[in-house]
């Protein structure tokens, strides 16, 4: 028996760093990976898919993207089990309860709405047992509340299917809501259930030592943070083996990085570095800079990521790590030669830039109306 | 620059002209509109203004009425090169540049001009060659050097500076078009507004966004609150209505119980309302019999108090008789001793005025007798008509006719008769009787006749003159026989003693007046007797009216010591009678009270025996209709009765109180109430459920999230651009700003050379004391003037107009060195004395040993002081 274990999917979440294009793009990739999701499915020969909470970023989204998702989901040809996580609870104003999904959801494609097992259709003896969210501040551990409310049913295989942080990984035990390791280990030695699909990491994630107690992560990756993001896996249940697939989902790529550049080699190697970046479309970048540089290099290094940054989904530095000194030096001063009252100008102002990040832009600016990188940007354009 | 020649053709006015230009000085002389200033016109158009030009200034050039193009040409050294440059404007326009040195090349039309400006502004500031350019007509006292660079980098020089290279300017206009970007010029606004407001209304909507979100997540929670206390109120339900059932069986049972407990009170209580009856009967007659009783009682003592009182109305009675008697006879007491008191001072006023009486009438007796006195006085003198005068007339008269008889005598006859014997005998009638011894003689005034009785008449005449002395004697007789007439007297003798009597009578007279005087001592005599009679009228009524049985007090003593007895014992009896009245008051009025006291308590006891008599009677009519006994045993029935009821009634009571009927109805109330609120609680939460989902449904549908994403995102956008820009517009205030700084700065440092190349030329002019103070923008602030400092614009005209051709020329020098820019001044210093002139004329030739200085004139005495001059005439 197979099926494809997922979550996470943040259907209509945008990031803000993204340029509106961008954006737009990063949105329809998210329904992208939906129906790439069902493609592997097919080709992977698995009868059903779960999705492990936070099908939808929020309850509150725009019918639009809901329409596209559920047009998505329903082209998947297999089952389809979503159970509401911490984004889009299982409450009043639930998504999953909203006319539009239930006007436009086909039957594959099912809620998970209480502990009750359920059986998979088309597959005997195969059950998914859920531990929705209710609120998103649940007051216990959801999963062991379905494991406790379960009868025993000898024969079959059961699924259980829930959402958060286990006590193991979570930074904050004294969360109510924090799900037990031990216990779902236990549930899982007792055979009482004999697959958990956990979602809420990104990251896809084996939990403890089982082989069948897995985060499968998002299949679209959602920050710079995130470990092995844009997969989902392919479980495999067999008499007693559990066998895991890591699946590709998504293309996306968001990076942080870190650059110190103190010579033109520095900067050259860096726009080698960029270059060769595939898929700049879809990449995010946020790069740091450490170092010291001239004006004419600092010149360079704006011109190099103001025209790289049309290629990049997104391409920004990074405020917090960027250290970059601008220091003007002797070839500065030889590039644009000043005399006079300009010449006492640029000397009162490189007294000034030591303490004062305005008074370097002021020489940045300076240098280039004096006909320095300016000038020889102009004279490389041309 | 160097000025070679100037060549015009056809230049307003001015067929052909052509000037050979000196190195230092060129003076040009020439009368009006003979085309001087056409020459710097034509000069300045060849550098600025293309052939090809259609500007009306170009094409004013153009002779009047001739259609022909007007010309200039010009023979220029400048820098290294060495060019001759003309223009024709207008008519056949076009530009010929034929350059001999450094390399010749000939160039035509545009290419011609852009290259003789290219030369000409690489070697001469224009901004200068402006400046210094003193045209006809223009203000000339201002002059605007700030702008050149030539200047500029000439008076860096000067003044020790590290060089300008020229391209300050366009560095200048670069950072200010940078800074123009981003704010404007004169105000300093920032342009980037838009981006600053789009950043506001996005972050408000990203505001109002989260929210309505918040909202939202609240209505939620409330949800959630309400679904789950309406599930526990619906749990509850069950329990409450189970609760309210138990309570309301126990309070049925109570309400039973209590049911009879009323129906028992109420069947108790016509019984005790008879009994009450029979007792209030009961009680009515044993308070009647006692009643009675009790009357009997104070009946017979109120008549046994009755007998005393009597008695002592009666001792009262007696006592007030015998006090009466007393007074009646006190009474007749005073009378008698009152009669007596009047009779006692009757008497005393008899005596007294019987005793004033006696005086009165010896006093009146007196005085009759003095008034007979003066009766007899006043006889005596009535009879005197002598008086004192007459007395003393009738003695003068006397003496006067004895002065007259003895005058007479002695003159007259003496007659003597001696008698012989006593003879008898007449004289003159008179008898006269003669006895011996005793002579007669007499004067013989008159007549005498003697007559002796039967013996003889003897008369004797007096002789004549005894007549008038005898009739002297005569008068004097008469006279004295008139007062004696008239006084009545008969002789000189008889007048002086009546006279004497008369005094003595008098004196008697005043002295018996005197004395009656005395005696009536005042008192009216008619008064007296009046009084006399009154008082003898009291006295005979006294005595008329006294009893003549009793004696009359022997004396007014007498009188008054009975008076004072009787008067005493009347006031003994008067206070003996007030005392006995008093007491007889006092008695009659307690009699008073006895008798009223008793008549009260008789008319009392009267009627209290009346009304005992009723009570008496009607007790007896009532126990004839109902007996004593009757009434007693109605009420042991009664009471019987009751005291049954009364012990079933406790017995339902304790059965009551057993069941505590207060907290069961407290706890029925609490149930039910319980129950109702539960109810009530289940429909408001509904209701607000109901409120929340449909607000819930609302906001699920409206993609709250995804709006507010697609905000923040515009957001960030937003806020990136605005600090992208407001970093660089930072930047470009910076960089502006200190370039501005250093430009002023710098200016400043250029000042000094400045100010010393004019005050240079200036001394040549205004003295050896003369200094300016030059703005930061080299122009002329102030004029110092025998230590005096004036404001340039409080200069005349004729020192501006000097001031600024001095300004001009030290600019010149300053940047003579490196290619010079050509002075060129057209008819001015008109303002200007001979003095001065002079002075000037020195200044300029002293300037133009550096530089080249063109001099247009139509006054050529007006630069008669210039020395080292090329003039040149037109």
């Amino acid at each position: 028996m197979k099926f494809i274990h997922t979550s996470d999917w943040q259907i209509g979440m945008t990031r803000a760093f993204l340029s509106q294009e961008a954006a737009a793009r990063y949105s329809q990739a998210r329904i992208d990976a939906i129906r790439a999701l069902g493609e592997l499915a097919e080709k992977h020969h698995a009868q059903f898919m779960v999705v492990a909470g936070d099908v939808f970023e929020s309850n509150q989204l725009s019918a639009q993207t809901l329409i596209r998702a559920l047009d998505a989901l329903n082209s998947v040809s297999v089952p389809v089990f979503l159970l509401p996580g911490n984004h889009d609870p299982l409450d009043a104003s639930s998504i999953f309860r909203s006319k539009a999904f239930r006007d436009q959801a086909r039957d594959h494609i099912i809620v998970v709405e209480n502990n009750e097992p359920i059986p998979v259709p088309g597959l005997a003896n195969v059950e998914v047992v859920g531990a929705p969210w209710f609120s998103k501040r649940p007051a216990e551990d959801l999963c062991a509340r379905a494991l406790q409310a379960l009868e025993p049913a000898p024969g079959i295989t059961r699924i259980l299917l829930g959402h958060g942080q286990v006590d193991s990984l979570s930074p904050d035990h004294s969360q109510p809501g924090v799900v037990s390791q031990a216990r779902l280990e236990q549930a899982l030695a007792e055979g009482q259930v004999h697959y958990v699909a956990l979602g809420d990491r990104h990251s896809l994630t084996n939990v403890g030592n089982s082989g069948r107690l897995c985060y499968s992560g998002t299949p679209l990756v959602t920050d710079f943070d995130e470990v092995e993001p844009n997969q989902a896996l392919l479980v495999e249940l067999a008499n007693d083996t559990c066998t895991l697939t890591s699946l590709n989902t998504g293309f996306w790529e968001f990076q942080a990085l870190q650059r110190d550049i103190n010579a033109p080699e520095d900067l050259a190697a860096f726009a080698q570095w960029l270059d060769a970046v595939r898929g700049k479309e879809c990449t995010v970048l946020k790069v740091g800079f450490t170092g010291s540089v001239n004006l004419a290099l600092a010149a360079e290094l704006d011109a190099l990521l103001d025209s790289q940054s049309h290629v990049f989904a997104s391409l920004k530095r990074r405020a917090r790590t960027t250290d970059l000194a601008v220091i003007p030096d002797a070839l500065d001063d030889n590039a644009i030669a000043l005399s006079g009252y300009a010449d006492a100008t640029w000397k009162a102002l490189l007294e000034r830039a030591a303490s004062d990040d305005t008074a370097t832009d002021a020489l940045r600016l300076m240098y280039r109306l004096a006909g320095g990188a300016g000038g020889n940007e102009k004279a490389r354009g041309a | 620059m160097k000025l070679l020649t100037l060549t015009l053709e056809n230049w307003r006015g001015v067929s052909a002209s052509h000037i050979e230009f000196d190195n230092a000085v060129t003076l040009i002389e020439g009368p009006n509109e003979v085309g001087k200033s056409s020459l710097v016109e034509a000069l300045r158009m060849l550098l600025r203004e293309k052939s090809g030009s259609k500007k009306k200034e170009v094409q004013a050039v153009q002779p009047v009425g001739q259609d022909v193009g007007s010309s200039v040409a010009a023979e220029v050294r400048c820098g290294d090169y060495h060019f001759h440059y003309s223009k024709t404007y207008n008519r056949k326009h076009g530009t010929e540049l034929r350059i001999l040195a450094p390399r010749a090349e000939q160039l035509t039309g545009d290419d011609a001009h852009n290259r003789a400006w290219e030369i000409l502004s690489g070697h001469m500031d224009m901004a200068l060659w402006d400046a210094l350019l003193v045209e006809q007509g223009k203000e000339i006292g201002g002059v605007r050097l700030a702008d050149s660079d030539g200047l500029a980098r000439a008076l860096d020089n000067a003044a020790g500076g590290a060089g300008v290279s020229g391209e300050e300017s366009a560095l200048f206009d670069a950072v200010q078009a940078e800074y123009e970007r981003y704010f404007t010029l004169k105000t300093g606004k920032a342009r980037y507004g838009e981006q600053q407001q789009r950043v506001e209304q996005h972050s408000t909507q990203v505001q109002q966004l989260k929210t309505t979100l918040r909202e939202l997540d609240d209505d939620l929670r409330r949800f959630e609150g309400v679904s789950a206390e309406i599930s526990r109120l619906q749990r509850a339900l069950p329990e409450l209505q189970a609760a309210k059932e138990q309570h309301e069986q126990r309070w049925t049972a109570i309400d039973s119980l209590q049911a009879r407990l009323t129906a028992k009170e109420e069947e108790g209580k016509p019984l005790r309302q008879l009994l009450d009856h029979a007792r209030t009967q009961w009680q009515k007659r044993q308070e009647a019999a006692a009643d009675i009783a009790r009357r009997e009682q104070d009946l017979a003592q109120k008549q046994a108090a009755l007998q005393p009182l009597a008695e002592h109305a009666t001792e009262l009675e007696r006592t007030v008789q015998a006090a009466e008697a007393t007074h009646k006879q006190l009474q007749t007491q005073r009378r008698a001793l009152q009669h007596a008191l009047q009779q006692a001072r009757r008497d005393t006023a008899y005596l007294r005025d019987a005793a004033e009486l006696a005086r009165l009438q010896q006093l009146l007796e007196r005085v009759q007798t003095q008034r007979a006195e003066l009766a007899a006085l006043r006889k005596t003198l009535a009879d005197i008509h002598i008086t004192v005068e007459g007395r003393k007339d009738i003695q003068a008269a006397a003496s006067a006719l004895d002065v007259a008889s003895r005058t007479r005598d002695n003159a007259a006859t003496r007659l003597s008769i001696e008698a012989l014997q006593a003879a008898e005998f007449q004289l003159n009638g008179e008898a006269i009787s003669l006895r011996p011894g005793t002579p007669l003689e007499r004067q013989v005034a008159e007549s005498l006749q003697i007559d002796i009785p039967e013996l003889a008449r003897i008369t004797i005449a007096p002789a004549a003159s005894a007549g008038e002395l005898a009739a002297e004697v005569d008068a004097k007789q008469q006279e004295l026989d008139t007062l004696l007439a008239r006084y009545q007297v008969k002789s000189v003798e008889q007048a002086i003693t009546l006279d004497e009597q008369r005094a003595g009578g008098e004196q008697l007279l005043r002295s018996a007046q005197q004395r009656l005087q005395d005696t009536l001592q005042g008192a009216d005599e008619e008064a007296l007797q009046a009084d006399c009679a009154r008082l003898q009228q009291a006295c005979d009524d006294a005595l008329q009216q006294r009893d003549p049985g009793q004696e009359l007090p022997a004396s007014e003593r007498e009188a008054r010591a009975q008076l004072e007895t009787a008067s005493e014992a009347l006031d003994a009896c008067e206070s003996e009678l007030d005392q006995e009245a008093g007491r007889l008051a006092e008695q009659r009025d307690e009699l008073t009270r006895a008798q009223s006291q008793q008549q009260q308590a008789s008319t009392e006891l009267n009627a209290l025996s009346s009304v005992l008599e009723d009570k008496r009677s009607s007790l007896a009519q009532e126990r004839e209709a109902e007996p004593d006994a009757a009434l007693e045993q109605a009420v042991t029935e009664r009471q019987q009765q009751l005291a049954a009821i009364t012990d079933e009634l406790e017995q339902l009571r304790a059965q009551l109180q057993a069941e505590d009927p207060d907290s069961a109805r407290l706890q029925r109330d609490n149930a039910s109430q319980a129950l109702r609120r539960a109810e009530r609680d289940i429909i408001d939460q509904q209701q607000e459920q109901a409120v929340l989902k449909s607000r819930l449904d609302r906001a699920q549908a409206n993609g709250l999230f995804e709006e507010l994403e697609a905000a923040e995102q515009a957001l960030a956008e937003a806020e990136d651009t605005l600090a992208a820009i407001e970093r660089r517009a930072a930047a470009a205030k910076l960089l502006w700003e200190t370039l501005n700084a250093q430009r002023d700065a710098s200016r400043q440092a250029y000042v000094a050379p400045l100010r010393d190349g004019i005050r240079s030329l200036g001394k040549i002019v205004f003295g050896s004391d003369f200094d300016i103070v030059l703005g930061e923008d080299w122009t002329i602030l102030d004029v110092i003037r025998d230590g005096k400092t004036i404001p340039f614009d409080s200069l005349s005209v004729g020192a501006k107009e000097q001031l600024g051709i001095l300004t001009r020329l030290a600019a010149a020098r300053i940047v003579a060195d490196q290619g010079g820019v050509p002075v060129i001044i057209d008819d001015a210093l008109g303002f200007s004395d001979p003095t001065r002139l002079q002075s000037m004329g020195a200044a300029i030739a002293a300037a133009g040993r550096d530089a080249q200085v063109v001099v247009l004139t139509c006054t050529p005495g007006r630069f008669m002081y210039l020395g080292e001059v090329g003039v040149r005439r037109l």
